[in-house]
């Protein structure tokens, strides 16, 4: 009904503007405004506007119902006053403004709604909901943790394709915690794909650092030391924790394979092999026993000897005494001559105790081996 | 009973009968009513919801004993002790006729009245061709409306809302000619008090600051929800800016087709939509509530049930008062009950004025209530009333002597 009322006010007003010889009171030479007098002008010239006078025959009918009335505003028509004026407050809202999940729930729930509950929340990503106002403990830690990661995973959002923290940002931060927790590897590395494409990743990957770490040397800029080579790939693989260390595991059965079996039981020997290979590399007649009085004050001064008693050139005197720091034998010193490298031999003393493995009729051998010219591997054996 | 000849209080016609029969229940006192009908020359006597209430009440007391004259017009009530009627299994089925034109709440409605005097949790499941969750044209409020607007004021009383669970399992509305459905709910009433605290809501109820609400579609399109949601926030949104409601959609319950030939036949029935408004005020326990459906003749756009409960809401509100029409039966029984205590209360003038609460009021000093004392709330320019209440401390019987 107040659309009906505002058109009639309008054409009636328009009436009056278009058709002033229609008026009465004769005052319609001051309301022509500038525009009428241009289309006066217009039309005197050329044909008449077509859109004008399809205006003026709408215009017309409506001042026909009218029977003249040229006021401006005649109040409520009469057709109004038995109908009910209908206004309606509706406006268009189109958005569904849906409840978050725990209101819908606690809403739609079989249980009375609380009357008076939530308050406003933070989200976590998990989906928990930390409340504002809470000052206990765990809420600060919540949000001292929500606050770490968003620091720390912050230059994630400066992406401008993505800068949520949604889609392949959200792997990202997981593989930065995964980092941070100690995870070895990224979750991006690829495990597998085939070899001729890893040995072109790695390829292009040294190239790169190689031409980096020349351009700059040739600029005359230092770098950072050249990471070493890791030593994972000298074939010792990280076996884990509580894993056999040797052989290979498999169906429940540990293998071992030559090598392993080789490496624990060691190089073979025979008594054969020790006479052919193993000689000893001196004489016990090299040897020299020399008396205290003999010893120079500095015992380390070598050097006296050497003219005297060496027959042979590179060789090097030890007192043994200096070496095994006790008197092996009561006012004599041993002297070895020989590669200091290769083995020491205890040649004989008083006061020296048989040792825990001497058989019942060890002493004798020991003494037979110590008095024995030229002793046998046997005879130095025991000694 | 103690009495060897209960002196019966003596009603007529059928008028607020399950006012009287749970008052009958909570004082003790043996009722009779007559003239149930009898100038109806086609229906004369109880109607089908009515003897389904007799039977309910029957099953969650022990007892009590019902005589029903050959006509249905004479009925006379002796009370028992309210169990909870829990002998063998888990609920209490209560099975409502197909000829049934009253929707649920007529039914849990008084039965919340009695549930926290029980002696043991009152479980109750309605079922069967007649149970309409939605409101009806006779008057009846939705399910969600007694969940989201009624329950929550028993919690005033010392009532835990915590232990109250009311479950739709199947939604209905009123089938065709508004008779029938085909819903179950179930009413799970697990607080039982030995004597509700009084109450004392005699200040201003506040403003209304959020609004929730259930718009359900049973068997027809689910965009029903959302015009009749958008057509009531256009017409909430600019006064409240918290309006939210939620959409409930269901498929229409099956029931038997009523095919002689064919009994194992079923039927869609009860299709229909409707809106369940709940305005919460700034105040504690203050809540406002509208419920409007679409009739079972259908012809209504959902634009109109959704403008129509918008409406009806804002009627409610401005009717004024801390509880309206649909909670006023429910706080003002409970407060007469409850503890040898004033307690107080303000209904909007309108609220106080419906026949239902004047009723109420005669049907109380009956059994043996003091008379409600009313004067105009003073503090602000409202017209309401403040009606102050005394217990009279029935509480619970059951408890008492167990």
């Amino acid at each position: 009904m107040a659309t009906n009322l505002g058109k009639r006010k309008r054409h009636s007003k328009e009436a009056t503007k278009n058709e002033p010889g229609s008026d009465s009171d004769g005052s319609s030479v001051p309301e022509i405004d500038a525009q009428e007098i241009f289309r006066r002008h217009f039309e005197t010239q050329f044909k008449p506007l077509p859109v004008v006078i399809k205006v003026s025959a709408v215009e017309e009918d409506v001042v026909d119902e009218e029977s003249g009335d040229d006021s401006e505003w005649d109040g409520i028509s009469e057709a109004a006053e038995d109908s009910v004026e209908v206004v309606e407050h509706s406006d268009a809202q189109s958005r569904m403004a849906a409840m978050s999940k725990e209101e819908l729930k606690a809403f739609m729930g079989s249980k009375p709604p609380k009357s008076l509950s939530t308050v406003s929340l933070i989200r976590d990503k998990a989906g928990a909901t930390i409340e504002d106002d809470d000052v206990s403990e765990a809420a600060n830690l919540k949000k001292d943790l929500a606050l770490q990661r968003l620091l720390s995973e912050s230059h994630l959002l400066e992406s401008a394709s993505n800068p949520t923290i949604v889609g392949k940002n959200r792997h990202k931060a997981t593989d930065l915690r995964m980092q941070t927790l100690g995870s070895k590897t990224s979750i991006f590395k690829q495990e597998k794909m085939p070899i001729s494409h890893r040995k072109g990743i790695i390829a292009k990957q040294s190239d790169k650092e190689e031409k980096r770490r020349r351009e700059a040397r040739e600029n005359g800029i230092i770098l950072e030391k050249a990471k070493m080579k890791s030593r994972a790939s000298d074939g010792k693989r990280d076996r884990g924790v509580g894993a056999p260390a040797v052989g290979k595991f498999s169906g429940g059965t540990l293998k071992l394979s030559k090598k392993d079996i080789f490496d624990i039981e060691g190089p073979k020997r025979s008594a054969s092999d020790r006479d052919v290979d193993a000689p000893f590399p001196f004489n016990v007649k090299d040897l020299l026993v020399i008396a205290d009085s003999e010893i120079p004050t500095d015992a380390r001064d070598m050097s006296h000897y050497l003219g005297k008693l060496t027959p042979h050139k590179n060789i090097i005197k030890i007192r043994v005494d200096d070496i095994f720091e006790t008197p092996i034998y009561n006012n004599k010193r041993l002297i070895y001559e020989g590669d200091v490298s290769k083995y020491f031999l205890c040649l004989g003393g008083t006061g020296h105790e048989c040792g825990e493995d001497v058989k019942p009729m060890g002493w004798e051998e020991l003494k037979e081996a110590y008095k024995a010219e030229d002793p046998t591997i046997k005879q130095l054996e025991h000694m | 009973m103690a009495t060897p000849t209960p002196e019966f209080l003596r009603f007529t016609t059928h008028k607020s009968i399950t006012q009287r029969l749970v008052l009958s229940t909570l004082t003790g006192r043996p009722i009779h009513i007559s003239q149930i009908r009898s100038s109806s020359p086609t229906h004369p006597g109880l109607a089908p919801h009515e003897v389904s209430f007799l039977r309910l009440l029957d099953s969650i007391t022990n007892g009590s004993s019902l005589q029903i004259s050959y006509t249905g017009t004479t009925l006379t009530y002796i009370p028992g002790l309210i169990t909870g009627g829990v002998t063998s299994g888990d609920v209490v089925k209560c099975s409502l006729p197909e000829t049934c034109r009253r929707g649920v709440s007529w039914f849990l409605l008084p039965l919340c009245m009695l549930a926290p005097f029980s002696k043991s949790p009152v479980n109750v499941r309605f079922e069967g061709d007649g149970v309409i969750t939605s409101a009806t044209e006779t008057g009846d409020v939705s399910v969600d409306t007694v969940r989201t607007a009624v329950l929550p004021l028993y919690e005033s009383f010392g009532i835990l809302g915590a232990k109250m669970e009311l479950r739709v399992l199947q939604r209905s509305c009123a089938g065709p000619g508004g008779k029938g459905g085909g819903g179950i709910v179930e009413l799970r009433f697990g607080s039982q008090v030995r004597l509700p605290k009084t109450l004392h809501m005699n200040r201003s109820p506040g403003r209304v600051r959020r609004i929730r609400g259930v718009a359900y579609c049973t068997g027809v399109s689910a965009s029903n929800n959302a015009r009749m949601i958008h057509t009531a926030r256009g017409l909430l949104n600019p006064l409240v800016g918290d309006v939210h409601v939620a959409a409930q959609y269901d498929q229409a319950p099956l029931v038997s087709s009523g095919d002689k030939a064919d009994p194992g036949k079923k039927k869609r029935a009860g299709v229909g939509f409707g809106l369940s408004l709940v305005g919460e005020s700034s105040v504690d326990g203050v809540l406002y509530s509208a419920d409007v459906a679409a009739p079972s003749t259908g012809g209504v756009t959902p634009e109109d049930i959704g403008k129509m409960c918008a409406l009806q809401l804002l009627e409610s509100i401005s009717e004024g008062g801390c509880i309206t029409r649909v909670g006023a039966g429910t706080v003002l029984t409970l407060m007469a009950m409850g503890s040898e205590d004033v307690g107080r209360v303000r209904l909007g003038r309108d609220v106080v004025g419906t026949e239902d609460v004047i009723q109420l009021g005669r049907d109380l000093k009956r059994f043996g209530a003091s008379s409600w004392g009313m004067r105009d709330a003073e503090d602000d320019d409202t017209s309401d009333i403040i009606v102050s209440v005394k217990g009279i401390g029935v509480g619970n019987v059951g408890r008492k002597i167990a």
